[in-house]
């Protein structure tokens, strides 16, 4: 159709030409700045934690405190696990912009909902066994000098505000997931 | 796909289509420089995109799904934070304030980039088609909603908007700004 009904609209920016293409082969779109940024944050995280926790189980190691040692690199691992993750699933993220408008806004939110909804699997789980064998651990020791009472009364509202803020995150995933399943469900009754 | 052809291509969608991205652009992003960056990135990703075409649709599709598609992956990240408004609530919107009307042509296009602004995507694309003129099926080739529901929208964006964009004012002389 070359019907033009709105010439107030289509009279503006008439004489807009293309980039050239020489231009595209330096220029980074905003698309590929936000994978660079995002990649530049989760290797720069993924170092401090390696180097972090890595220190840490050494020092321990050398004080002869195995358990703890072993629970720094519980978290170690799974930080690690985490980055690689991230990474894994944006690398192999798919590009096809010349897909219909509604496949491609499908695809996106789907994406999304899909990695918020697997949050509490993927970025919380694999810090449980860490955090958890370190509570016992430093319970333990606290134990074997002052009894177990004491220790328990001095660890449980840590370990209660640890529990708290790893449901929170999963929580507030989830229901970032539920809303944006609401908005796939939207699109797909258009 | 050749990369001379892929230059023929890119060519080719440049002298039909340039005007209409740029529209495209000014509408979904209202700072200025933001906006000359997206109508940027969308000439690259076409100039890309056209290494795969192999006349799966029509040259116009293609270019209009890539421009509408890169133009709403810019929405999802500048603009989440605004609530979309429903076709039916149009109306209720309120006018575009005086930077944004002194900064666009006329009230008319300011009006219509405001409210395209604020409609959710899909409806945003309709709407910007459909004031390119293109037609139901084509948009629905586009859009990849049904006849239909292309129909449906049409009908309410004219029942919203045809009165208003069918007579707007005229822009404002400097002889009648300097009274």
């Amino acid at each position: 159709m070359t019907d033009k009904p709105f010439s107030f609209w289509t009279d503006q920016n008439s004489a807009a030409s293309f980039s050239e293409p020489g231009a595209c082969q330096t220029r980074a779109t905003a698309f590929e700045k936000t994978i660079r940024r995002r990649n530049a944050f989760e290797y720069l995280a993924g170092a401090l934690v390696v180097v972090i926790f890595a220190a840490m189980a050494f020092f321990f190691a050398t004080e002869g405190q195995w358990l703890i040692a072993a629970t720094s690199c519980a978290t170690l691992f799974a930080a690690l696990f985490v980055v690689a993750k991230l990474h894994r699933d944006g690398s192999a993220q798919e590009r096809r912009p010349e897909h219909t408008c509604r496949e491609h806004l499908r695809n996106q939110l789907v994406r999304q909902r899909d990695l918020l909804r697997s949050v509490p699997k993927w970025y919380l789980a694999p810090f449980i066994p860490g955090l958890v064998g370190f509570y016992l651990v430093v319970t333990a020791n606290v134990a074997a000098v002052h009894g177990w009472m004491i220790a328990v009364e001095g660890v449980w509202s840590k370990f209660a505000g640890t529990a708290a803020f790893f449901v929170f995150v999963a929580w507030l995933n989830l229901r970032a997931a539920k809303q944006i399943d609401k908005e796939i469900g939207a699109l797909d009754r258009a | 796909m050749t990369v001379a052809n892929q230059h023929d291509l890119y060519r080719e969608a440049g002298e039909k289509f340039a005007p209409a991205i740029a529209r495209l652009a000014r509408a979904m992003e209202y700072d200025s420089e933001k906006a000359r960056d997206l109508e940027q990135d969308i000439h690259c990703e076409l100039f890309r995109s056209f290494a795969r075409f192999e006349g799966q649709c029509a040259l116009k599709t293609w270019v209009y799904r890539v421009a509408h598609n890169v133009a709403a992956e810019h929405r999802l990240r500048e603009s989440r934070r605004k609530p979309a408004v429903a076709l039916d609530e149009i109306e209720d919107l309120p006018e575009p304030g005086d930077a944004e009307r002194s900064a666009a042509e006329n009230h008319a296009v300011a009006r219509a980039q405001a409210i395209i602004r604020s409609l959710p995507t899909l409806d945003a694309q309709v709407m910007l088609l459909w004031l390119e003129g293109e037609s139901g099926g084509d948009i629905a080739d586009v859009t990849g909603l049904s006849p239909g529901s292309v129909a449906t929208r049409i009908h309410r964006l004219k029942a919203a908007l045809a009165s208003e964009f069918e007579s707007p004012p005229a822009p404002i002389s400097a002889q009648e700004t300097a009274r």
